[in-house]
């Protein structure tokens, strides 16, 4: 992993997570690799009606939210503007969720842990 | 062998005895009238040698051809008369019988003396004696025969009272014992209805426990699940949470100790070491929560004293536990729902009446614990809806079903203004399980 600004293709990140300590660190450490970091959203409402305002280039999504889960948010946002990013940054591993996410066309599934270089790979990839 | 088999034995014995009995009895019966059947064909036999002169004049010819022809009738008379005799006093035959032989021979003898005097047909003085000896004897003759036929009666008669007695005895055995097997037989029925009664009766109450039991395993069975979603939750909304972002910090010190960022990287370690220690925190709460340690280390009066002082710490509750009388070894799963009862219930106290005085009392109850909490606070109406008490009822109906899931009762008593008491009984299934604990724990 390199320091430095990396996001050529995706400059414009929302971040959605409910976890406050999660969402504060993840925001910081998107900005120090260069992103810039939209919002963030508490839940999934939120990151809905801020994708909608924001247009961010992509959007990092957690999975298990109160209200509208990460996946449901995801499906209205895909289905309002198909061309933006979607990477789900969750705590579970599952394979059936990692499917669901491929179906609506997530652009990766990472489990929360992983190095900062995948999420940013999976940003700007 | 089954009664039942027993008993259709013994009907069949006495069918066959009494079968048999018959048909000795019709055997016997059947010989003596046979045997005086016997006797009277000698008696009519004899009765004929009356007959001979009478023949002697009616046939024609001379005497010189009448004779011999007389002579072989008198010869076949007493050859069959000898015959019958013999063969009657070879089968069993009464001593009268004897006596016929005598009279018999003097029969015979008179007969063949008045032969010639029939033969030459006269019918004077000697053909009178003749004749009245001839009578004399046969009438002898015919005494003894009617002797011997009465003897043949009687001793039928003693065999048919011989064979009915016989028979009567063994029938009266084998009724006594059937008698006495039947009684077995209906004293073992109506105990065996009694046991069947009582048996059924077991069986539904062994039903009905069984039913409770099913249901107080479904309810634990339940609890537990519930518990291990909450913890897997408190896992995911925490722990998992927390160090995931310490991850992040680390990749993002690595950037700022790349570049140079000496300062703000120090700042980093410092955030990164707070929340690390946020965690140790919080994941012993969980821990606290699944099994609180001190009831290992110590036992339940400490662990409650202990509880006591961590809810109301900075409190203004005050409160006193008391469970020096019920200083015993609960099974481990008891132990933690007291626990859990008490922390739950004094949670509420702390939250809901923050300046009450409070006692926790945990005593033995016959062969019950009781536990009883209670607090002078504001208390509530206990009728007020679920949804409008702000998810404090949903902790006691939780209290509750924790409880009655290890077969414990639990009561709430409050009114506005009355404070509130919880008092829950638990069973003391407790040696049993603190002794198999012991010996787990021996073996480990």
């Amino acid at each position: 992993m390199t320091a430095g600004p990396k996001a050529e293709k995706a400059r414009r990140v929302l971040v959605v997570d409910d976890d406050d300590t999660f969402r504060r660190m993840l925001v910081a450490v998107l900005a120090d690799e260069g992103f810039e970091v939209l919002g963030p959203a508490t839940d999934g409402l939120e990151g809905v009606a801020l994708a909608h305002a924001l247009r961010p280039d992509a959007i990092v999504l957690d999975i298990r939210m109160p209200g509208l889960d990460g996946l449901a948010a995801g499906r209205k946002i895909r289905d309002a503007d198909p061309a933006v990013r979607l990477v789900f940054l969750s705590a579970y591993n599952d394979k059936t969720l990692q499917r669901e996410a491929e179906a609506l066309g997530a652009h990766d599934f990472l489990v929360k842990g992983c190095r900062l270089s995948e999420l940013v790979d999976a940003l700007v990839r | 062998m089954s009664r039942t088999k027993l008993v259709l034995g013994i009907a069949l014995l006495l069918g066959l005895s009494a079968s048999a009995a018959l048909v000795g009895l019709e055997r016997r019966a059947a010989a003596s009238r046979a045997a005086q059947v016997s006797l009277a064909n000698v008696s009519t036999e004899l009765t004929q040698l009356v007959l001979v002169p009478l023949a002697a004049t009616a046939m024609p010819g001379t005497p010189a051809q009448k004779r011999p022809v007389l002579e072989s009738t008198l010869r076949a008379q007493e050859q069959a008369i000898r015959s019958t005799l013999d063969r009657l006093k070879r089968a069993s035959p009464p001593a009268q019988l004897g006596e016929v032989g005598k009279p018999l021979d003097a029969a015979m003898a008179a007969a063949n003396a008045g032969l010639p005097v029939w033969l030459a047909n006269k019918q004077g003085p000697t053909t009178i004696k003749v004749l009245n000896r001839q009578g004399a004897t046969l009438s002898a003759a015919l005494q003894s025969l009617g002797d011997a036929n009465h003897a043949y009666g009687s001793r039928a008669s003693a065999s048919q009272i011989e064979a009915l007695s016989g028979s009567a005895a063994v029938v009266a055995l084998l009724l006594g014992a059937f008698g006495f097997f039947y009684r077995r037989s209906e004293a073992s029925r109506r105990r065996m209805n009694d046991q069947g009664v009582t048996l059924r009766s077991a069986l539904g109450e062994l039903e009905a426990v069984q039913a409770d039991r099913a249901l107080l395993l479904q309810r634990t069975v339940e609890i537990a699940e519930h518990e291990r979603i909450r913890v897997a939750a408190d896992l995911h909304d925490g722990p998992i949470q927390r160090l995931t972002a310490v991850t992040l910090g680390f990749d993002l010190l690595s950037n700022k100790l790349k570049r140079g960022e000496h300062e703000q990287a120090l700042t980093l370690v410092e955030e990164i070491r707070e929340s690390l220690a946020e965690e140790t925190v919080s994941l012993r709460r969980l821990m606290t929560e699944l099994r609180p340690p001190i009831l290992d280390a110590r036992h339940l009066g400490a662990a409650l004293q202990d509880c006591a002082l961590q809810v109301l710490d900075g409190s203004a509750v005050r409160c006193e536990v008391d469970v020096t009388r019920a200083s015993i070894h609960l099974s481990p799963e008891l132990e933690t729902v007291v626990y859990r009862v008490v922390r739950e219930a004094l949670v509420n106290v702390r939250k809901h009446a923050p300046n009450a005085h409070a006692s926790v009392t945990l005593e033995p109850l016959g062969d019950l614990l009781r536990l009883a909490i209670v607090d002078d606070g504001p208390g509530f109406d206990e009728n007020t809806p679920l949804g409008h008490t702000n998810g404090a009822r949903y902790g006691l109906i939780g209290m509750r079903e924790r409880v009655e899931s290890v077969g414990g009762t639990w009561s709430l008593a409050t009114a506005p203004g009355a404070g509130t008491r919880i008092e829950i009984t638990l069973p003391r299934r407790l040696r049993v399980v603190a002794a198999s604990r012991e010996s787990a724990g021996l073996a480990a």
